[in-house]
């Protein structure tokens, strides 16, 4: 069959370089704990090695633990062997099927109309050999419906592309009016008549690293592996060569809650240390940002938007426009200072699939960084006709705050009950701190905290939407189409019926654990009724299209 | 059976996330309800036949009158909580003893065994009277729309859940529930938090007429 694929023959040495990485860690460790003793070649081995050993031509000598490792590759390598010998993929009319299997043979059919993304991921290895790792994705199950490892570039092209017609077909094809915008000269997309939404260039990502501070991830990782291999504390010697052991913090603090002056020499190194890790911490990110999203490039392809991006792991997904479930705007404090904005939004595809985290992840990303003043057309692209400047919000209850404080007092006043009653004044001081830490925080729940309901006008009540905003100084705002709606629920708890308050809560197909849930608190019971019925309403009359 | 039921049918579910005195609410076992159940309790195969009902009968369930459980739910839930409270009994008195035993005081047992008595009896009162007041603060209503569930006695919630949303609907019974024929239903969304909502203490028949009413039957809303 001329549309028959087979899986590329790479994917023998991927499946293998994978599960030789789950030993990577315990064999590292191993290595490094047994440090001297390794070297010795004085160790007989027992049981199957030392037989082994007989066999083997000169000095080399197969210690225990790589005799282990190879008995443990065995199973590994029938599988993958058999599942290169046995793996199809074809195109059936309008749907992709996938068979592998010798003893239990197994025939999975993906509708196209059915599929919500189509991701590809090519690390370094993968693309000096011209393949992908492709995952594709429907609303149910757990993982992927399907991750194929690894198919060739060009077979993923068509894949992607027949998919794509597919879909198209059934749609329908609409000549798009393009608007007026600056065209890069784009690979792929272009090609298709894709057109760019967003164009990262290397200040943008290099901000963006800035702003989003993820180096302390690398920081903690880089730790923990250290920590866990024992090699911390002698890493700590070697870079201090002794002079500070880990104790100099521990001496410092201890010197200062003695009453005592530390000296300036102590004080300089550990400001210099600070200010050192902190810079160290936001130059990672930088280069963390620098590596991951490198040339990362938004396009939209008829009614799917691609995201392509990455140095080394080049990334590229697809997401129909359809299968959006929720748009979120955020803006942390850092990003308000230069106007910039991040837009995620959220599929139904892989409910939490953990282990698959990291590319659902880099799904939502629309948009890592993106100018404020560019946020409103990229909402309007994503859903079509939205005006995120033309929102009438409606406030929560005006005692609102008065609500949210009580329970923030209770908590700041718990929190430090304990060494009020132990320390005393210090007890107050610490007092001093929860109080307004936990001010603040509830400030924050209710200050900027909005909701609108938009409704289209006749024959666009597809286009109802509920707007969702919250948070001082991390803000995010949330567009939820009405056809995406799953549940609407109404809760009303003890203190909010003393205050004939009430609130609404939304629920969306989306990833487990949605970066901002709708949870509209403390409305006015007749507003919360209102809400809930108009949402009831809206929801029942539109037919839910993944 | 229902003895529990019948003090409690002064009380009314005035679960207020909607309009509070709406008016609309009707037990369960109202006249036309009674017939109907009992007709379809003499036909021989219930669950096939819920599906070929003619839409009269599904219809007479999906009226947007909200309704209460059935009263045999409180009697089911309160067996269920008897068990709990047999097992709690078992292993805090196994505790009780051990501390007893390894104080080494004879006297700690006079004031631990009656302490453990209060709160044993205190428990087992608590446990009696919640389902008849669970019951009061529980009530359901389903219409052409969809279900819509309102519940909770402290902290209230209604939830709906529009049919067009539903993936699909599991009607479950336990051992104790078939003793007294009732049964849960189980409505699926696509959603995350509510991707399954549970409704249990119907009327079997009830929960499969429902279920029924909620099956999707335009076949159009395929993407």
């Amino acid at each position: 069959m001329p549309s028959d694929h087979r899986l590329h023959p790479s994917s023998i040495v991927f499946a293998l370089a994978g599960s030789l990485r789950a030993f990577l860690v315990p064999a590292v460790v191993l290595i490094l704990t047994s440090g001297r003793s390794s070297s010795q070649p004085s160790d007989p081995g027992w049981g199957p090695t030392r037989w082994m050993n007989r066999w083997m031509p000169g000095d080399f000598e197969i210690a225990n633990w790589q005799f282990w490792i190879l008995l443990f590759l065995i199973p590994t390598t029938i599988a993958a062997l058999v599942r290169y010998f046995t793996f199809r993929v074809r195109y059936e009319g309008t749907e992709l099927v996938i068979s592998s299997g010798i003893l239990f043979r197994n025939e999975r059919h993906v509708p196209y109309a059915r599929i919500q993304n189509l991701d590809a991921v090519r690390n370094i290895v993968h693309r000096l050999l011209g393949v992908a790792e492709v995952r594709v994705e429907t609303g149910g199950g757990q993982a992927p419906e399907a991750t194929i490892s690894v198919l060739h570039e060009t077979v993923f092209e068509e894949m992607r592309r027949r998919i794509f017609a597919g879909r198209t077909e059934v749609v329908a094809e609409e000549p798009r009016v393009s608007t007026e915008r600056e065209l890069e000269p784009v690979r792929s997309a272009e090609r298709e008549g894709g057109q760019t939404l967003l164009y990262l260039p290397l200040r943008e990502l290099l901000l963006n690293g800035l702003l989003e501070n993820r180096g302390m991830v690398l920081v903690a990782a880089a730790y923990g592996v250290l920590w866990e291999a024992g090699l911390f504390r002698s890493v700590w010697e070697q870079l201090t060569s002794g002079a500070y052991a880990p104790g100099f913090l521990r001496d410092t603090i201890v010197t200062v809650a003695g009453g005592r002056v530390p000296s300036a020499g102590r004080v300089g190194v550990l400001l210099v240390g600070v200010v050192g890790l902190l810079l160290l911490v936001r130059l990672l990110s930088m280069a963390w940002s620098f590596l991951r999203l490198y040339e990362f490039r938004l396009t939209r392809v008829g009614d799917d938007l691609r995201t392509e991006y990455g140095l080394l792991t080049r990334v590229t997904t697809t997401v129909p426009l359809k299968r959006v479930q929720s748009l979120t705007v955020r803006e942390s404090p850092l990003q308000r200072l230069v106007t910039r904005m991040s837009v995620r939004v959220e599929t139904a595809g892989g409910h939490g699939s953990h282990h698959d985290k990291e590319s659902k992840q880099a799904r939502e990303w629309l948009a890592p960084i993106i100018r404020r003043s560019a946020v409103p057309a990229l909402v309007s692209e994503v859903l079509p006709g939205f005006d995120l400047d033309s929102v009438a919000w409606q406030s929560l209850h005006p005692r609102a705050f008065r609500r949210a404080i009580k329970p923030a007092l209770l908590l700041a006043f718990i929190i430090a009950g304990p060494f009020v009653f132990w320390f005393g004044w210090i007890g107050l001081f610490v007092l001093g701190i929860t109080v307004p830490v936990f001010v603040t925080l509830a400030w924050s729940h209710v200050y900027r905290t909005h909701w609108a309901l938009r409704q289209g006008s006749g024959q666009a009540a597809g286009e109802d939407a509920l707007v969702f905003r919250s948070g001082w100084l991390w803000r995010q705002t949330t567009i939820v189409p009405s056809t995406k709606i799953q549940v609407v629920g109404c809760i009303e708890s003890p203190f909010d019926r003393r205050a004939a308050m009430a609130g609404v809560r939304v629920d969306t197909a989306g990833s487990m654990s949605p970066v901002h849930r709708i949870s509209i608190p403390y409305l006015a019971r007749e507003d919360a009724a209102m809400l809930y019925e108009r949402l009831a309403a809206q929801t029942a009359q539109t037919a839910f299209r993944w | 059976m229902s003895d529990g039921a019948s003090g409690q049918r002064l009380g009314f579910a005035d679960n207020s996330c909607l309009s509070p005195g709406d008016g609309r609410q009707e037990w369960l076992r109202d006249e036309r309800l009674e017939q109907e159940t009992s007709r379809e309790e003499h036909g021989v195969i219930v669950i096939e036949s819920s599906s070929s009902m003619d839409s009269g009968t599904a219809d007479a369930i999906a009226d947007g009158v909200s309704r209460q459980l059935d009263p045999r739910w409180i009697m089911v839930q309160r067996v269920h909580f008897a068990i709990l409270l047999v097992i709690l009994a078992t292993v805090s008195f196994a505790g009780v003893l051990v501390i007893w035993a390894a104080s080494g005081i004879l006297v700690l047992g006079l004031l631990l065994v009656p302490l453990w008595l209060t709160a044993l009896g205190a428990l087992g009162w608590l446990l009696q009277r919640w389902p008849a007041i669970s019951y009061r603060h529980t009530s359901y209503r389903v219409d052409e729309a969809g279900l819509e569930i309102t519940r909770g006695v402290y902290w209230r919630t209604t939830t709906n859940v529009p049919r067009s949303r539903i993936q699909h609907t599991d009607v479950s019974q336990g051992p104790l529930e078939r003793r007294y024929s009732l049964g849960s239903l189980v409505v699926y969304t696509a959603g995350t938090h509510h991707s399954e909502v549970t409704l249990s203490g119907l009327e079997f028949t009830i929960a499969q007429r429902i279920r029924a009413h909620l099956l999707p039957r335009d076949q159009g809303d395929a993407v």
